[in-house]
């Protein structure tokens, strides 16, 4: 590194005036100004995440609400499923279509297969479970990431700004605080960065898996009690 | 997803510019400087030039700020005095001689309140009685000694026209009467007899004006002693005490005809220093070391001398702090030789006054290094 360039980028940045985040970022060494862009990225797309998932977890309470409302209305499970059937369903009700699915297969047609008909149906629930959690836990896991290592990326960066720092005192073999003060600042502003993307990314993260576990609960609680009603219908058929 | 993405950029863009606005409406940090002290170096003889009192001013010295001299004034403020006294520091007087008036016997005050008074009165009698004494004195005197003189005179003369008349009235008759001579005898005998009662006369005349001459001196000298103390005191009322340092502070900043704090003809370090080192070097090339000197016993001789203005010596070089020890006589006479030797110094002219006398220390662990 040109020790000139060192001395002459915190006094370039004095005379800017620019302590702002701009100002910052653009007095920063290169490798600084990589971690910053990655912690910025990162930032971006777990916020992206975190509103996604809000929008998708109530959604998906939600549309249980109103399921669990009308299936205990006393409406007929087929008039429901005839309704229900046609347009895309999420959770509770996609639970339930894909069992009904299944049942009216196994005991509408030619062939009847009542044998295995209730390990089927708990079966295609089970399944159906697994993948409406997936698709809501999805992306969690970049959450979870970023909140852990956005810290330490941030902190590489200051480390690594504060080393450049003192690179200068050395080459200026001035230990003035102007000479120090704008490569702390910027080195502080990388650790500032991975916090502040971390923060949120932590706080969501754990929302949303507990969100998630507890539509979880209700989905398995829901398929337990379908299951005993397929049960009942096969015992009355029977 | 497809909506969530652009929203988390917006609101990142959104922080950004908020942060953009934010610096671009404040104004930037400004780094005040910090104020500037003068700062000027002064050698101590620049400052003690700057402290000295300056002959141009008319001010008496510096006065001090209202701040009344509380242990002053009450010290004075016991004393009563004389209204004769000094005009100057008229500050604490003034009460003092308003309040005298009225009372009623100011004696009476005097003898109370002060001790010196008293004491002056006397003092001032005597005083005022001794010229009316010695004026009288020596005229009566002169007097009586002129008429007794001219008495003397006029019957020595007489007397002498008289022997004269007689003489020849005896010459005369010498030869014709023995009678008259031995008349002429008795007559000598008599006028020297008178004229030996005529000297102790004198003689005492003598004796008592010179008694009472040293009377008189005695008296005037003894006057003066007491003038003298007289004198004191006002002086020390009345003058600023310039030796102790101003306690009080003062506005007047200028220079003072008083309380000359510094001299400015004096040497500094440095020109001492060089001074000290010519007068070494010069007696260097006189100075013979006694054989025995050296090591730790080397002995240190102080002498001391005088110098005219032309560099030669002005009297005995003498010696500072001597020793009965043998060495040391021998390094002592060593010295003094030196000096003389070297005699006629060769020192800067224009520094005579610090050169006039020298006082330098022979140590040989210095000189022949």
């Amino acid at each position: 590194m040109n020790p000139t360039e060192l001395t002459q980028a915190p006094i370039d940045a004095a005379h800017s005036g620019g302590f702002s985040f701009i100002g910052l970022f653009m007095m920063a060494s290169p490798v600084v100004q990589a971690v910053m862009i990655g912690l910025l990225l990162a930032s971006v797309w777990s916020w992206a995440i975190i509103i996604e998932k809000l929008f998708a977890f109530r959604t998906a309470r939600i549309e249980a609400d109103k399921f669990e409302q009308t299936f205990w209305s006393g409406q007929s499970l087929d008039e429901l499923y005839g309704g229900l059937s046609r347009g895309r369903t999420i959770t509770m009700a996609a639970l339930f279509v894909a069992a009904m699915r299944e049942w009216k297969r196994s005991v509408e047609g030619n062939i009847r297969a009542m044998g295995g008909i209730q390990l089927r149906v708990e079966k295609v629930m089970d399944v159906t479970i697994s993948r409406e959690m997936e698709r809501l836990d999805r992306r969690l896991l970049f959450l979870a990431t970023v909140g852990s290592t956005a810290p330490f990326v941030g902190l590489f960066g200051t480390v690594w700004g504060i080393m450049t720092s003192f690179q200068a005192i050395a080459v200026s073999k001035n230990t003035n605080l102007a000479v120090v003060a704008p490569g702390i600042a910027e080195a502080l502003f990388a650790t500032a960065l991975g916090l502040m993307a971390a923060i949120p990314a932590v706080v969501f993260y754990n929302k949303f898996s507990a969100d998630s576990s507890r539509i979880s609960q209700r989905l398995e609680a829901f398929a337990d009690e379908f299951a005993a009603i397929v049960s009942r219908q096969i015992d009355v058929r029977s | 997803m497809r909506l969530s993405v652009p929203l988390s950029f917006l609101l990142h863009a959104a922080v950004i510019a908020w942060s953009f606005l934010h610096i671009f409406y404040t104004p930037p940090l400004e780094a005040t400087p910090p104020p500037t002290i003068e700062v000027s170096m002064i050698t101590p003889s620049e400052l003690t030039a700057l402290k000295k009192g300056d002959v141009n001013s008319t001010e008496l010295d510096a006065k001090p700020k209202e701040q009344p001299p509380t242990e002053m004034s009450k010290q004075e403020a016991d004393k009563p005095k004389p209204v004769d006294g000094p005009p100057p520091a008229a500050e604490p007087p003034p009460p003092q001689e308003e309040a005298k008036p009225p009372e009623p016997d100011p004696p009476k005050v005097e003898e109370t309140k002060a001790p010196e008074p008293p004491k002056s009165d006397p003092i001032a009698d005597k005083l005022a009685a001794l010229p009316p004494e010695p004026a009288p004195g020596p005229t009566p005197e002169e007097l009586k000694r002129a008429e007794e003189e001219k008495q003397a005179e006029e019957q020595r003369k007489a007397d002498e026209a008289k022997k004269e008349e007689e003489r020849k009235k005896a010459e005369e008759e010498q030869k014709k009467k023995e009678e008259d001579l031995k008349k002429a005898e008795e007559k000598k005998k008599a006028d020297e007899k008178k004229k030996k009662e005529k000297e102790k006369q004198k003689k005492l005349a003598v004796a008592k004006k010179k008694k009472e001459e040293d009377l008189k001196k005695q008296k005037a000298s003894e006057a003066d002693r007491l003038a003298a103390l007289l004198d004191k005191t006002p002086d020390k009322r009345g003058a600023p005490n310039a030796a102790a340092p101003p306690e009080t502070q003062t506005d007047y900043t200028g220079p003072t005809a008083g309380a000359r704090e510094g001299n400015a003809n004096r040497l500094s370090v440095r020109e001492a220093d060089l001074l000290n080192s010519r007068v070494a070097q010069q007696l260097k090339a006189c100075w013979r070391l006694p054989g025995a000197g050296g090591g730790i016993e080397t002995t240190v001789v102080t002498v001391s001398w005088r110098l005219r203005q032309d560099g030669s010596l002005e009297g005995e070089p003498q010696l500072e702090g001597a020793q009965s020890n043998p060495l040391y006589q021998q390094a002592a006479d060593a010295a003094m030789r030196a000096v003389i030797n070297c005699s006629p110094f060769d020192l800067p002219q224009d520094k005579y006054q610090f050169w006039s006398k020298i006082t330098f220390d022979f140590d040989p662990r210095e000189m022949m290094r």
